[in-house]
C-alpha cells in the first residue's frame, strides 16, 4: 500500500467518523407529533397515562386508514357522477318528452289539454332509481406484540425495578444502569403475542435495582424461544427489512380526479390509474376512468339557424313536419315549448298556419368510461410528459335537440283593421328536446389523443401528488361526430 | 417511549439525512424508524455491559433506520442510471480532511452525489456494510455496487476539493 493509498484511506474513514457521530438536535415537538400521528392511545380504563397504554400504529395500519378514505373518496366520486341527474347544458331545459308520432303536448295547462284531446301521453322522465352503496369500514390495527400488559392497579404492578432481561444467566443479569437510555416508562411491559413478556426498560434513576427478580422460568422458556429466533433474524438481515410491503417497484397505483373543460361546460371524472416502470424515466401507464362530459354541435351563435328541419301549411296535419331530417332523428318529434318565457299550446287544430322548425343544434350529455394508454416520461425528477391513446365508450347519453320554432298565426290575436301591429303575428320560440335519438353510441373504434404534462409532489413517503393538465383530442369515429369531443382540463393523480 | 424517542431522535435524524435530502423527509422517516423499533423492540437482543450494549443497541436502531431510508428510496424508484458519472477513472489527488470542514458541509457536497452513489457510499462507509450485503440490499450486482462506489469517492474528491477551493479564496 503506497502512501496515497493510506492517506486516502484516513480520508474517508475521517470522512465517515463524522458522519457517523454526527448528532443532529432534538426538534421540539417532535415527540408530540409523533405521539399523535403514530400512536393509538388506548385503555383509558386501566388507569395509566395514555402514552403508557399506547401501542404503535403501523404504516400498515396508516396504509389501510389511507386506502379507506381514498376508497370512500372514490366511492364518493363515482357516486356523484353516477346519480348526477343529467343536466341540460342549456339554461332553463324545458322538455321531457320524446314521443314520436305523438302530437305536441305542452307544459302548461292548455298544452296538457291539447296532448289529452290528441290522445297521447306525456311520458315523464323516470327518476334513476340507481342507488349507490356508499360508506367506508373503519379499519383499525395494532401490532400484536406490543400491547400494554399494564397491571390495571399498582398494587399488581410490577415492581418498577424489574429490568430488561435475556435468557441465559448473563443476560438476566445484564442492566442497563449506565446505559441511562433506554428507558421505557415504569411498570409498561412488552409483550409478544399477547403474553406478558419482557421488559421493563428501566433505570435511568440511580438505585434502581436491576436484577431479574420477576423473571420465571417459564417466561425466561419464552424469551429463550422468541430471542432465539429473533436473533437469527436480526443476524441475517439487518433491520426489520421487508416489513412494509410496497406495491412493487415496477408498479404503481394511484386515484385521478379531473376537473376538464369541454366546448360546453365543465365537467368531471375520476378513476383508477396503474404505470409499470418500463425503465428508468419511462412510465407504461393506463387505468380506467369515468366522466361526465357535456358535449354539443358547434354553436350557430348569430348566424342563424344550423338547420332546417320543416315547416307545416296551413291546415296541415299534426305530426306531419316534413323537410331534411336533422340530428333528431326521426319527423314528427313533437314536444311542449317554453320559448323566451312565452308558453304556447299548439293543438291540432290550431296548428299555425305557417309554422317553421329550424334545428339550431344539440347537446348531449355523456357519461363516458375511458381506458387509456399512455407512456409517461419523467423529464426530470418531478416533471414529466405523457402521449397515449384513450378507449372510449359511452355508457349513457341524454341528448337534446335545440329548436328554433316559428308560429305566427296562433299567436296573432288581434286585428288588422284595428291596428295590431303584425310584427307580434311571428313568434320565435326556443325549443329543447330530449331524444332518444344516440348517434354516438355503437361499434366502431372511438377513442381519444392524449396529452398531457405533470409535476409529482410527494406528500409522505408513501403517497405522491401530480397535477397534470391534459388534452385529449378525438380520433376515430369520434371525430367524425358532429359534436365536439375535445376537451382538456386539469387532473390531479394521487399515486401510491 | 418518550425517553427513548428524545434521546435517539438526533442519532437517528442524522442518519436518515444522508439518504435523504429533504428535511421532512427525513423527520418521518425518523418516525417510521422510531414505529418499527417500538414494535420490534422486543426481538432486540443486548449484550454486554453499559457502553457495549448501547452500542450494539444503536447498530440496530441504525440498521432499522438505513432499513427505513432505503425503502423509502426504493420506494420512490431510486434512479440507477449508470450514464451520470462523468468523472474520468483517473486517480485522484490526495486531500486530508480539513479540520474546519464541518458535517453540514460535507452532507452538503454528499448532496450533490447522485442518489444511489450517495447510498453506496453511505452504506460501506459509514455504515460498514460489505459489498455483498449492498448488493442484496439494492437488488444490485455486486460488481455495480463496487463501481458505484470507486465513482462517488472521485466525485466526492472532487466536490470536496472545489469546496476547499473556494472556501480557501473567501478568506
Amino acid at each position: 500500500m503506497d502512501k496515497n493509498d493510506k492517506h486516502n484511506m484516513n480520508f474517508w474513514k475521517d470522512m465517515a467518523d463524522r458522519l457517523r457521530e454526527h448528532r443532529e438536535p432534538y426538534k421540539e415537538g417532535a415527540w408530540e407529533q409523533f405521539e399523535s400521528h403514530y400512536l393509538d392511545n388506548a385503555a383509558p380504563a386501566t388507569g395509566t397515562p395514555a402514552h403508557r397504554g399506547a401501542s404503535v400504529r403501523t404504516m400498515g395500519s396508516r396504509w389501510k386508514s389511507w386506502s379507506a378514505g381514498v376508497a370512500a373518496a372514490a366511492l364518493l366520486l363515482f357516486g356523484m357522477i353516477w346519480l348526477w341527474p343529467s343536466v341540460d347544458p342549456v339554461e332553463d331545459p324545458v322538455l321531457v318528452q320524446s314521443n314520436e308520432g305523438s302530437p305536441v303536448t305542452g307544459s302548461g295547462p292548455e298544452a296538457a289539454s291539447a296532448g289529452a284531446a290528441a290522445g297521447t301521453d306525456a311520458v315523464p322522465i323516470e327518476p334513476n332509481e340507481r342507488t349507490f352503496a356508499r360508506g367506508a369500514s373503519r379499519v383499525t390495527s395494532q401490532i400484536p406484540h406490543f400491547v400494554s400488559a399494564t397491571p390495571a392497579s399498582p398494587s399488581t404492578a410490577p415492581d418498577p425495578a424489574e429490568t430488561l432481561t435475556k435468557s441465559g444467566s448473563v443476560r438476566n443479569e445484564l442492566t442497563l444502569a449506565r446505559l441511562e437510555s433506554i428507558q421505557i416508562h415504569s411498570g409498561s411491559l412488552l409483550t409478544a403475542s399477547g403474553q406478558e413478556l419482557v421488559a421493563n426498560l428501566s433505570g435511568s434513576r440511580p438505585g434502581n435495582g436491576r436484577t431479574a427478580s420477576g423473571m420465571t422460568k417459564e417466561k425466561n422458556g419464552l424469551l429463550n424461544s422468541i430471542f432465539g429466533s429473533l436473533n437469527e433474524d436480526l443476524s441475517i438481515q439487518p433491520g426489520v427489512k421487508g416489513d412494509r410491503t410496497y406495491t412493487g417497484d415496477k408498479w404503481a397505483l394511484g386515484l385521478s380526479v379531473a376537473s376538464m373543460m369541454t366546448s360546453e361546460q365543465m365537467n368531471v371524472g375520476g378513476g383508477l390509474s396503474v404505470a409499470y416502470k418500463l425503465s428508468d424515466r419511462l412510465f407504461l401507464r393506463s387505468g380506467v376512468s369515468v366522466a361526465r362530459l357535456g358535449v354539443s354541435t358547434p354553436s350557430s351563435g348569430n348566424r342563424g339557424p344550423s338547420a332546417y328541419v320543416g315547416s307545416i301549411a296551413s291546415g296541415g296535419s299534426n305530426g306531419g313536419v316534413s323537410g331534411p331530417q336533422g340530428p333528431s332523428g326521426p319527423t314528427g318529434s313533437t314536444g311542449s315549448y317554453n320559448g323566451s318565457g312565452n308558453v304556447a299550446s299548439i293543438s291540432p287544430e290550431a296548428i299555425p298556419t305557417h309554422y317553421t322548425r329550424l334545428l339550431n343544434g344539440a347537446s348531449s350529455n355523456l357519461l363516458t368510461l375511458d381506458v387509456p394508454l399512455d407512456l409517461k416520461y419523467f423529464i426530470t425528477d418531478k416533471f414529466y410528459t405523457s402521449l397515449g391513446v384513450s378507449f372510449f365508450g359511452i355508457l349513457n347519453e341524454n341528448r337534446t335537440n335545440h329548436y328554433i320554432d316559428k308560429i305566427n298565426e296562433p299567436l296573432f290575436n288581434g286585428y288588422t283593421a284595428n291596428g295590431q301591429d303584425m310584427e307580434f303575428a311571428m313568434r320565435t320560440l326556443l325549443v329543447n328536446e330530449t331524444t332518444k335519438y344516440r348517434p354516438l353510441e355503437g361499434n366502431g373504434y372511438a377513442g381519444f389523443l392524449n396529452f398531457s404534462v405533470g409535476r409529482q409532489t410527494r406528500v409522505s413517503s408513501k403517497i405522491n401528488l401530480a397535477i397534470e393538465p391534459f388534452f385529449k383530442l378525438p380520433v376515430g369515429r369520434l371525430m367524425r361526430e358532429e359534436m365536439n369531443m375535445t376537451n382538456g382540463g386539469i387532473r390531479i393523480v394521487t399515486g401510491f | 417511549m418518550e425517553v427513548l424517542y428524545k434521546r435517539y431522535y438526533g442519532y437517528l435524524f442524522a442518519i436518515t439525512l444522508r439518504y435523504v435530502r429533504h428535511q421532512e423527509d427525513a423527520e418521518e422517516l425518523v418516525n417510521e424508524s422510531f414505529v418499527r423499533i417500538y414494535a420490534n423492540i422486543g426481538k432486540f437482543i443486548g449484550r454486554g455491559k453499559d457502553e457495549e450494549f448501547e452500542n450494539l443497541f444503536k447498530g440496530w436502531l441504525s440498521k432499522i433506520c438505513v432499513n427505513v431510508s432505503i425503502d423509502f428510496l426504493r420506494a420512490r424508484k431510486m434512479r440507477l442510471s449508470l450514464d451520470d458519472m462523468d468523472i474520468e477513472d483517473t486517480d485522484m489527488p490526495f486531500v486530508g480532511v480539513s479540520e474546519e470542514l464541518q458535517v453540514q458541509d460535507i452532507l452538503k457536497i454528499m448532496d450533490q452525489l447522485p442518489e444511489l452513489q450517495r447510498t453506496i457510499f453511505n452504506m460501506y462507509e459509514v455504515e460498514g456494510y460489505n459489498h455483498e450485503e449492498i448488493a442484496e440490499i439494492l437488488n444490485i450486482p455486486e460488481g455495480t455496487s463496487r463501481t458505484y462506489l470507486m465513482r462517488s469517492k472521485k466525485k466526492l474528491q472532487a466536490l470536496y476539493l472545489a469546496h476547499h477551493e473556494h472556501s480557501m479564496l473567501g478568506r
